[in-house]
């Protein structure tokens, strides 16, 4: 198994995490210009699509694939988790080998492996060496295209998982945004826990999973980026032997309608009564990630709260050193996904940050933003996003993510212009339609008996639940 | 520590066994320099990104403390941030964020790291925002005091409300009874709330001195004008008399030790730790092919035997990391719901005596120095992850050439190799064991 990670003493989370910003090529930034690296789009026959990227820095490849069709979005209800468990299971087994003979063939020349599902899609990463690849090009093939679901590791998987959960439950901050994002979008297809509950996951069944990939895992719905040290047309031959008699299929993909906004004031407190801290996230309905407006609200996200000078992390850890961070995002969904501003506080300044938070967004919307913030979310932004596509595993994410949402590689760019354009007046819209004042979500984590009166004075619609309770 | 293992495995000539018969050979030009002050550099050039990674080693981590200043190293990380003379409060922070670059620093039980990244026309720049804290530190009374708060959340947040650090940090108490690896790194609270502003200015005296620091600097830049630029806003801090040598050394251990933590979960925990050999020993090489075999991967030993086949559990990590004293190879269980620790204990020592009994598989070796050697590229990925390895490596491991002697060494253990070092630290003597036996949730109103 991978190793945990270990407790290691850092000065706050890396912000880049947070932003979720695209990314440009390297060694081609100058003069506030961008451009990605030339990569090659190819479909075959059946649908599928083929990003290749090559660059020769050092002798590896990743590999990025993602299925459209194949998002927990999808999950019926009550079956949360299928699509997850499906994804997480192809390396279990194929009509060709056992699940210890995949993981000793990866292992064996120190290869990479993971997959699973998002909401909106299954994923899969791989990096192998480059003397690896004809390797590497046969067992993603075999495990995407022959999976085999025994039973045994189907039960195996779904006890793992169900107690994964109860683990990661003594831990607030791996759990909060299943909270939230089911007491904000609610029965909606976002507000569903993408790797199930406790309940739902021991209902479902083996069949169950294999009928999921027969219906979901079909070529017309799948993105395969490939980047690094390898030739484009050797890996397109080996591909295209492997993928190319896979039959296309036409698969119903769920329709997300636009959730509405909430509207006033709604709390959840999850009772942790061995809590000496209350973790918390507030928001709402934020906006999709294909929305013209995304590059002005991460302008304007940098500075409410994508950096460590940001100004929620300014008035709670630097002012008041009432949090160890507070941060706030927008997730990145093909519709609205949710805004959500995060911190956490000891149990007796729970109201003062908590009111602190609502005081810097109030600030926003009062003093607005001036031309030097502006100019440096500007510089900050673009000064960090080198790093952010160093590497081939993240380029092949990228160019697997521009397609996945049709953006594209002109969405890149021209990045930095449309960063250059973003005015005051824009920031001044921004503020006004994405970041609200009264009408909030809140999820407070912590102990009951400290919370609720504080949950109270926040909101009359103040809901409970019970850190055990199964599910989110 | 935990630097991740893949930053630590790093080699020229990574060919040998792996390649059979053609040389790979990765040529890295590292400069070093060395200030009048005593401040060593190392300087690698790299301009695939337009990008500077700045790293400052410190030698000073928890284990250069003493009790009632527990968790004072890792509060200075935070004080360094908070105002000097020429950048006052919250302006380091603020001037490079606005020029593009970002920062972050760690403490370990045996460094202090501060790390900044940043577009290259930012460099005279963060020069000097690096000048004026090492040269000039402030100690503002409210600083102190703010920031204090500032790492009891810290403290409450990765300790309290974590379990799994809660209980490492009595499984290391109880590991180490005389070395100062007894103590977290973040420090006991009671340390935390107490401490004097009068300890911090002793500290920074002579631990941030530039005669106690190594610089490390890849990325879009020239050696030489990087030299310049130290020469001119660093080398002008005065040389310090060299801190006093951590000369506690922790004696035999003569017998298993357990440690029990009672706590509000749903399932319980187990952590087992071996001593360990420091980084610099030559034991340390075989002990990290051993961590492969046992713990890397869904085909290592440990994975296969709790996770996979008698299913006792949830997930296995842990692993040896490089520290200047020796340390503690560590293993974490998380145990399946309904199965007592008991039993968990059980397979896992069996699967540990199998080491000491009998010799792992060629391929098992094999597989383990395959790893490595991806392992080595991986660390090489990034400006960030070259300037971390490097500085690991001269600061931990004495010397950053090892680094590319290091794939020779792994090549050259033999399953003997194995086998001896499974035999003098897997031993029921040399382990502490501590549980996290879980309880219901406390009653209200407590």
């Amino acid at each position: 198994m991978r190793k945990k990670s270990r407790w290691r003493p850092e000065r706050f989370v890396l912000w880049t995490l947070i932003l979720i910003m695209p990314a440009l090529s390297p060694a081609a930034e100058n003069a506030g210009k961008v451009q990605l690296p030339q990569y090659q789009t190819i479909r075959f026959d059946n649908g599928m699509t083929l990003l290749l990227l090559e660059r020769h820095q050092l002798p590896l490849v990743s590999f990025r694939w993602v299925l459209k069709s194949g998002g927990s979005i999808g999950d019926p209800e009550g079956r949360e988790g299928l699509a997850s468990l499906t994804a997480q299971l192809l390396r279990k087994g194929t009509a060709t080998r056992t699940a210890d003979q995949i993981s000793g063939s990866l292992d064996f020349v120190g290869a990479n492996f993971h997959s699973g599902a998002a909401q909106e899609y299954a994923w899969g990463s791989a990096e192998f060496l480059k003397k690896d690849l004809n390797l590497a090009v046969d067992l993603l093939s075999d495990m995407l295209l022959h999976p085999t679901f025994p039973p045994g590791e189907v039960d195996k998987l779904i006890k793992q998982e169900i107690d994964s959960i109860k683990e990661d439950k003594a831990v607030p901050q791996r759990v909060i945004q299943y909270y939230f994002d089911g007491f904000l979008f609610g029965a909606q297809r976002y507000g569903r826990p993408l790797g199930g509950t406790e309940t739902s996951l021991s209902k479902i069944t083996r069949d169950e999973i294999a009928s999921s990939y027969e219906a979901q895992f079909v070529p017309n719905e799948l993105i395969l980026a490939v980047a690094g040290d390898f030739s484009t047309s050797e890996v397109e031959a080996g591909l295209r032997e492997k993928f190319n008699s896979w039959k296309a299929k036409k698969v119903a993909t769920p329709v997300v309608n636009e959730a509405s906004k909430a509207q006033g004031k709604h709390v959840l407190v999850v009772d942790k009564p061995d809590s000496t801290q209350t973790f918390f996230r507030l928001g709402n309905v934020g906006l999709a990630r294909t929305n013209p407006d995304w590059i002005p609200v991460q302008v304007v996200n940098t500075l409410f709260g994508g950096r460590f000078t940001s100004l929620i992390n300014t008035a709670l850890r630097i002012e008041s050193g009432l949090t160890y961070g507070a941060n706030s995002f927008f997730s990145s969904r093909r519709m609205p996904g949710s805004f959500v501003i995060s911190s956490f506080t000891p149990n007796d300044s729970t109201e003062r940050a908590l009111n602190m938070t609502l005081d810097a967004l109030k600030d926003l919307h009062e003093k607005g933003i001036s031309q030097d913030q502006l100019q440096s979310a500007r510089n900050y932004i673009k000064g960090q996003f080198g790093p952010t596509i160093e590497t081939n595993d993240q380029l092949a994410n990228l160019i697997g993510d521009l397609e996945f949402y049709g953006l594209g590689p002109q969405y890149i760019n021209t990045y930095f212009e449309k960063i250059d354009a973003v005015t005051l007046a824009d920031a001044k819209r921004i503020i006004e339609t994405y970041y609200p004042l009264n009408h909030l979500d809140f999820v407070l984590i912590g102990k009951g008996s400290v919370i609720d009166p504080v949950a109270r004075k926040l909101a009359s619609d103040v809901k409970h639940k019970f850190i055990t309770d199964p599910g989110f | 520590m935990k630097l991740k293992r893949e930053k630590y495995w790093m080699w020229i000539t990574a060919t040998l066994l792996f390649l059979g018969h053609t040389a790979y050979a990765q040529q890295f030009d590292i400069k070093t320099h060395q200030l009048k002050n005593g401040m060593k550099i190392l300087i690698l050039e790299d301009h695939s990104i337009p990008n500077v990674a700045l790293y400052f080693f410190h030698r000073v981590g928890s284990r250069n403390e003493h009790t009632g200043i527990t968790g004072l190293s890792h509060f200075f990380e935070h004080m360094m941030f908070n105002g000097a003379k020429k950048y006052g409060p919250g302006m380091f922070d603020r001037v490079m964020e606005d020029n593009g670059g970002s920062n972050n620093a760690y403490t370990s039980e045996d460094l202090t790291v501060y790390q900044d990244w940043f577009p290259t026309a930012a460099l005279p720049l963060i020069f000097d925002l690096e000048a004026d804290r090492t040269g000039a530190l402030s100690f503002d009374p409210k600083m102190v005091e703010s920031e204090r708060g500032v790492v009891a959340n810290e403290r409450r947040l990765s300790v309290e409300n974590n379990n799994e650090d809660l209980l490492r940090e009595q499984l290391m108490a109880a590991a180490f009874t005389a070395h100062p690896y007894h103590w977290p790194v973040v420090g006991w609270m009671v340390d935390i709330e107490n401490w004097k502003r009068e300890d911090l200015i002793d500290y920074f005296k002579t631990y941030y001195a530039p005669n106690n620091c190594e610089m490390v600097i890849v990325g879009d830049i020239q050696s030489d004008r990087v030299i310049r630029l130290a020469q001119q806003y660093l080398e002008s801090i005065p040389a310090q008399e060299p801190p006093r040598p951590v000369s506690t050394r922790e004696p035999e251990q003569l017998g298993e030790r357990r440690v029990f933590v009672h706590k509000f979960a749903q399932l319980p925990l187990l952590q087992v730790a071996y001593h360990a050999p420091a980084a610099v020993d030559p034991d340390f090489i075989p002990l990290s092919v051993l961590d492969y075999i046992l713990l890397r991967g869904e085909s290592s030993r440990l994975y296969q035997r709790l996770v996979d086949k008698e299913q006792v559990a949830v997930s296995v990590g842990g692993g040896q990391s490089e520290h200047i004293d020796p340390f503690i190879f560590e293993i974490d269980v998380q145990p399946r719901s309904g199965v007592e620790v008991d039993r968990v204990e059980k397979v896992l020592y069996d699967e540990l005596d199998k080491t000491q009994k009998s010799l792992v598989e060629e391929r098992e070796l094999q597989k383990a120095k395959n790893t490595a050697v991806a392992d080595f590229y991986r660390s090489m990925k990034t400006i960030n992850g070259k300037a971390n390895v490097l500085g690991v490596y001269d600061v931990v491991f004495g010397d950053y050439h090892k680094l590319f002697k290091e794939v020779e060494l792994i090549n050259q253990v033999t399953r003997e190799d194995l086998q001896r070092v499974a035999q003098k630290y897997f031993t029921p003597r040399n382990r502490t064991v501590a549980i996290l036996v879980p309880e219901p949730p406390p009653a209200e109103g407590k």
